[in-house]
């Protein structure tokens, strides 16, 4: 028999700040911290600022897409069709930013497509008992192919610098990309901390019957994850008609989708749903930039990094595991 | 109603909170019993339409055609479609699709063309090339079931490892001037039908036998059915799960090899993205994502229909590109319709 | 309508509009007609205990006072004003809440996030959400109830009872006027229980109106003011608490109608095919005996956590005993799992079909076929003649309504039933242990269970009942063994084994014939 309430006191070690940094999150920073420490000391020419500048522009696209998708992931589901949706906005947005060098109306434009896509597959995968992983996996053929049809197998080329400005120059020394990320970071961080459908996001994820009996808006949840994560895929458009200077037919090919939820997964949002941080995606985005432009750095082959890639991601994968069984064993102890 | 002291604690009113008269389906349900023959109309549909926009579609040159298009396809699915039976999942079979035959072109070609310069006897290198696939089967395993793993999340990462493997192995080459032994099954063909196209077929009525006639297969519609329940009737789940991954392991590298064959050479991004279109067939071939259900006669129909709407499409007159949008709105609705018929209540 | 007047001191305004008021409420689930025109008041300040059956309809009853489900018919008033709540969010905005009895938490995230999810949360002149407050409001809750909890504790760290308290608490954030408890206590130990019952009185004593579901009946009597029995979705007596007593409130919830029924004669033989010495499981029962003889039912009654079917798990080496000996198919085993029980000749039917049991997309054949498809064929060869002929020779004399080939969760509960059975008795067993064999299944198919039950005693097997209906067990039991906390503390048989002495034997009352002592654990306030 258990005893009296005194003795019923659980582990009191706060698991949960409502700070900014939750321990998780301070486990990503510091594993990113040492990798910092190791490569200068192992690679001579890293830790140049041109070199985290080229670092941080290059995971600029998949931190702004992860910063849409980990909304989704916090709620239990998944967008695999990020990666079309970028080829869509691209490629309609693309040609107007070339026409018009204007970036406003490119932004308006790829945020426009993005949101319109993220919007029908939050439709979907909230008013339908279909599965969002094959919801997106429908959508993604459905606006890779009308991606392909916009583009009337042209790429889009010759990107001009004003309306690719989010992927070039810099402000107070900081690459435009890595603000408009930040700044992406800290907009989707205040939403989701100060409204009730932000705070909500979490509970969706981590136990859908509860939060429908007890007075969540699960389809509201499920639809705004989506739309962001539609609306991120259009502003990681942006930076990357910028930055590469232009949009290419073969986008299609690239695994762009896999490397946004690595990304969340190796920062520390669980793909079950139901726990996460805002900052996730971005260490997640950042340990693998830098993880990559380190090795090259080194000298190891380009063609190699898919590997640590990889390997960095089963890492993430382990990890939890063995958070889950001290989490188990603790409470079967206390 | 019953008199007696009911001691028990109430459990919740009858019929369930919401939605708990289900979808009314229940009937449509009872109907569409033989689940795996429920895309054979559709199927038939297919044909008819394909033959009466088009009249090269139904002709034997086409039809071949499509079947050993989508051979290789077939081969991956049936992999797929055996992992998901035990409720598990398996995303990086792609990726083996593409390393294995490599590493075997690896071991052959000379280093002008960007192998190892080993020279190893071709036969050997088959040999190892499917203790690769195996291998990797077995990690996938380890991970997985003696890990416990998450397995959407392993098999993402092994996604992503083994294709960074093949793209270093092979510095981003495309290896070529495969050696006979290799590019047979792909090129070959028997009375009139493609090698691939037999290997397929036969591997898909083997593999449907074994589930439904031998103990093991039926023991594997039971793991993916109730985990627990299978345990507690004796059944060895860890054993049993172990060795669908293995199995489709060395599947996915039959497929690389005929991929390989027909296409008389290697590149380092074999079978790319195929996941995406495996997945697709299975869940149209009625395959459950949650386990225990489904067969291999429909996860072949479901190849069969995303290759003749293929055909259908490219043979038509619709523009190029409209191809692509048509295919994925079609395997949409496909998708769809294939839930909402199979009845089976959405977890989320 | 009941009239409700002082009881025992405890202010009872008389006349005053109550709370909350179910007027003429209907709720009808498809053809089944859950509760019917219920009319129910429930005062600021006091404890309404709602009582019955399983299938009565007091949590449907809770579940629409509170805004969870909706009447079909009649309406819901608060403080004289109807109210339609379309949800429960709509119901708390109006300071009524609701506890279910699933704990319906997030293990995940912390208290302090679990008792907001789902609610509008306080907002800063600046429009952002206010932490300052939630934290306030939260350490206000736990206060309340004197929790020793951390707002910061992660949920999912907590002990069952700390769980439900959080539920509680949850319900405290806002004002509230109406609580709902549904079965609060069926998840919690004795102490936790007492805990919680302190909680629910001084609630009250801060003027909240309860509503207090549940089927434990000397909790209900220490706690309430009125108590309310429901039989068949209808009321049947509504009264203050000093005006009855438990005896009372059984009596009101069985009913006039006895299910007429000859009890069968006994084919006990004297061969003893279980033999259970001692058997421990730590934290589960303790040093429980028995024996199953050939051609005997043995009845094995008791509530909800007494330990009755954590103890057959044990026996057959699903779950690992701590101490103790068992004896079958003539030998000294230990037995490591359902597979090796019935090559020992002990079948178990569990008493989750779902999850134990069945594979509820399979066929029946195939389901029946599972366990013995060694049998079947060479070198794991199985051929579907063979699995035919082996269900149907496993179903014969069972009746079954529905095909072999039918998927098993297209048949009904009673059926399904069958199946299992089916399935275990193809493996030729000694003795078979029940575990609430009729549960969900409706009284025609019952006693088709009934007489298969007694067939397999004619057929010479020994079986180990378990149940938690007291008719069925004293309909087929030979005697009838009583657990109660994982002890085995009463056994009876003869002109001894009656619903009364059986019942308060597991309930742990009093008993009139003194064949049990005073409780320890019998809860007061």
């Amino acid at each position: 028999m258990s005893a009296v309430a005194a003795e019923q006191r659980s582990r009191t070690s706060p698991v949960l700040h409502t700070r900014w940094l939750t321990g998780a999150d301070a486990s990503g920073v510091a594993a990113l911290g040492v990798l910092l420490v190791v490569f200068s000391v192992v690679a001579p020419g890293f830790a140049t600022i041109d070199n985290i500048r080229s670092i941080a522009i290059s995971m600029a696209v998949v931190a702004c897409l992860a910063l849409g998708q980990n909304l989704v992931i916090m709620t239990g589901e998944i967008d695999v069709s990020v990666g079309s949706i970028v080829a869509l906005a691209g490629f309609v947005a693309g040609p107007i930013g070339v026409r018009t060098d204007s970036l406003l109306l490119t932004l308006a434009c790829s945020v426009g497509v993005g949101t319109a896509a993220g919007f029908v597959n939050g439709v979907l995968v909230a008013w339908t008992p279909v599965p969002s992983i094959v919801v997106t996996l429908g959508t993604l053929y459905v606006f890779q192919g009308l991606a392909l049809v916009v583009s009337d197998s042209h790429n889009v080329v010759s990107f001009p610098s004003g309306a690719g400005a989010f992927g070039s120059g810099t402000v107070l020394g900081l690459p435009h990309a890595i603000v408009v990320v930040i700044a992406a970071f800290v907009v989707l961080a205040v939403v989701r901390r100060n409204t009730n459908w932000g705070r909500d996001l979490l509970a969706t994820g981590e136990h859908r019957d509860a939060a429908r009996t007890m007075g969540v808006r699960v389809r509201f949840e499920l639809m705004g994850a989506f739309i962001l994560s539609g609306l991120a895929a259009g502003l990681g458009t942006v930076i990357y008609l910028g930055a590469v200077g232009g949009m290419q037919t073969s986008i299609v090919d690239s695994n762009l989708v896999l490397q946004v939820i690595a990304a969340c997964a190796i920062g520390g949002t669980a793909i079950e749903g139901g726990r996460g941080t805002d900052l996730a995606p971005l260490i997640g985005a950042a340990i693998v930039g830098v993880i990559a432009a380190g090795l090259v750095i080194m000298g190891v082959p380009g063609v190699w990094i898919s590997c640590a890639y990889g390997t960095c991601l089963l890492i993430a994968v382990a990890r939890d595991r063995v958070r889950e069984l001290v989490v188990d064993r603790r409470r079967a102890r206390g | 109603m019953t008199a007696s002291l009911d001691l028990r604690p109430d459990e919740t009113a009858p019929g369930g909170g919401p939605g708990s008269d289900g979808w009314g389906w229940g009937r449509l349900r009872a109907l569409a019993k033989q689940d795996h023959l429920a895309l054979l109309p559709v199927l038939i549909i297919a044909l008819v339409v394909g033959s009466v926009l088009q009249p090269a579609f139904m002709t034997e040159t086409n039809m071949i055609n499509v079947l050993r298009q989508s051979s290789e396809l077939s081969v991956v699915v049936l992999a797929e479609a055996l992992i998901l039976l035990t409720g598990r999942f398996d995303l990086s079979l792609e990726s083996t699709v593409g390393l294995a035959p490599m590493v075997a072109a690896w071991l052959v070609c000379p280093v002008l063309i960007g192998g190892s310069g080993l020279d190893v006897n071709p036969w050997l290198a088959l040999v190892a090339m499917f203790a690769v696939g195996a291998g990797i089967g077995a990690v996938n395993g380890t991970l997985i079931v003696a890990l416990r793993l998450n397995a959407f999340m392993a098999t993402l990462a092994m996604l992503i490892l083994l294709r960074g493997v093949t793209i270093g192995l092979s510095d981003g080459r495309t290896l070529y001037d495969l050696p006979e032994s290799f590019v047979y099954i792909g090129t070959s063909s028997w009375f009139g039908v493609p090698t691939s196209v037999w290997v397929a077929g036969t591997l898909f009525l083997v593999v449907g036998l074994f589930l439904r006639h031998h103990r093991i297969g039926r023991a594997i519609y039971a793991i993916g059915g109730n985990s627990e329940a299978a345990r507690a009737a004796g059944i060895r789940v860890d054993r049993i799960v172990f060795g669908v991954y293995v199995a489709g392991g060395i599947l996915a590298v039959l497929a690389g090899l005929m991929l390989a064959g027909r296409l008389a050479s290697v590149t380092s991004s074999q079978g790319q993205n195929m996941i995406f279109t495996v997945f697709a067939a299975a869940v149209i071939g009625r395959i459950s994502l949650n386990g225990g259900r489904g067969s291999m006669l429909g996860a072949l129909l479901g190849v069969l229909l995303l290759g003749l709407v293929s055909n259908i499409l490219t043979l038509s007159n619709i523009q190029p590109f409209w191809i692509n949008a048509a295919f994925g709105a079609i395997i949409l609705l496909a998708l769809v319709i294939a839930r909402f018929t199979s009845g089976e209540k959405d977890q989320g | 309508m009941p009239a409700v007047t002082q009881v025992d001191g405890r202010a009872q305004p008389h006349g005053q509009v109550p709370a909350l008021a179910l007027v003429g409420v209907d709720r009808m689930f498809g053809a089944t007609h859950a509760v019917r025109s219920l009319d129910l008041e429930l005062h600021a300040g006091t404890v309404h205990s709602l009582v019955g059956e399983n299938g009565a309809g007091k949590s449907t009853a809770g579940k629409i006072a509170a805004g969870v489900l909706q009447a079909t018919a009649g309406q819901v008033q608060v403080d004289g004003q109807p109210r339609h709540y379309r949800s429960a969010r709509d119901a708390e905005a109006d300071g009524v809440v609701f506890v279910p009895q699933e704990l319906l938490l997030y293990d995940s995230l912390s208290v302090e996030e679990n008792m907001f999810a789902g609610r509008r949360r306080p907002r800063t002149p600046l429009a952002t959400v206010s932490s300052a407050e939630m934290h306030r409001d939260v350490d206000r809750a736990l206060a309340r109830l004197g929790l020793d909890l951390d707002r910061r504790d992660q949920v999912g760290r907590l002990s069952p009872g700390m769980k439900q308290m959080v539920t509680i608490a949850r319900a405290l954030v806002s004002e509230v006027k109406v609580l709902v408890l549904d079965e609060p206590t069926a998840a919690l130990d004795e102490w936790e229980a007492q805990r919680l019952l302190d909680v629910v009185d001084s609630l009250r004593r801060d003027g909240v109106a309860i509503l207090y579901v549940s089927h434990r009946l000397h909790e209900v009597m220490a706690v309430s003011d009125v108590v309310s029995v429901l039989r068949d979705g209808a009321l049947v007596r509504s009264a203050p608490a000093s005006e009855l007593d438990q005896d009372t409130l059984v009596e009101h919830m069985l009913g006039r109608e006895i299910l007429a029924r000859e009890r069968s004669e006994s084919r006990a033989t004297d061969e003893v095919v279980l033999s259970v010495r001692d058997l421990s499981r730590a934290g589960e029962f303790e040093k429980v005996s028995l024996d199953v003889r050939r051609g005997e039912v043995v009845g094995l009654a008791g509530i909800v956590g007494a330990g009755r079917s954590e103890l057959a798990q044990a026996i057959c080496g699903i779950t690992r005993p701590s101490g103790g000996a068992l004896r079958a198919g003539g030998q000294d085993v230990r037995l490591t799992g359902a597979r090796d029980a019935t090559r020992h000749g002990v079948a178990y039917v569990p008493e989750e079909r779902q999850s134990q049991g069945l594979f509820m997309r399979f066929s029946v054949e195939d389901n029946v076929a599972l366990s013995s498809l060694d049998r079947l064929g060479r070198r794991g060869a199985v051929f579907p003649k063979g699995v035919r002929a082996l269900a149907e020779r496993a179903l014969r004399g069972l009746d079954l309504r529905g095909r072999l080939d039918d998927p098993v969760d297209s048949l009904s509960g009673g059926n399904q039933q069958k199946v299992l059975l089916g399935k275990w008795l193809a493996t030729e067993p000694d003795v078979f242990i029940l575990d609430e064999p009729t549960r969900g299944i409706d009284v025609g198919a019952r006693s088709e269970i009934y007489a298969i039950i007694e067939r397999l005693t004619t057929d010479g097997c020994g079986v180990l009942l378990i149940s938690s209906d007291l008719q069925e067990l004293l309909l087929l039991s030979d005697r009838i063994l009583v657990m109660r906390d994982g002890s085995l503390v009463a056994e009876f048989s003869g002109e001894e084994m009656t619903e009364s002495s059986v019942g308060r034997a597991a309930l742990g009352v009093e008993g009139h014939d003194g064949t049990l002592a005073a409780e320890t654990d019998q809860v007061t306030l």
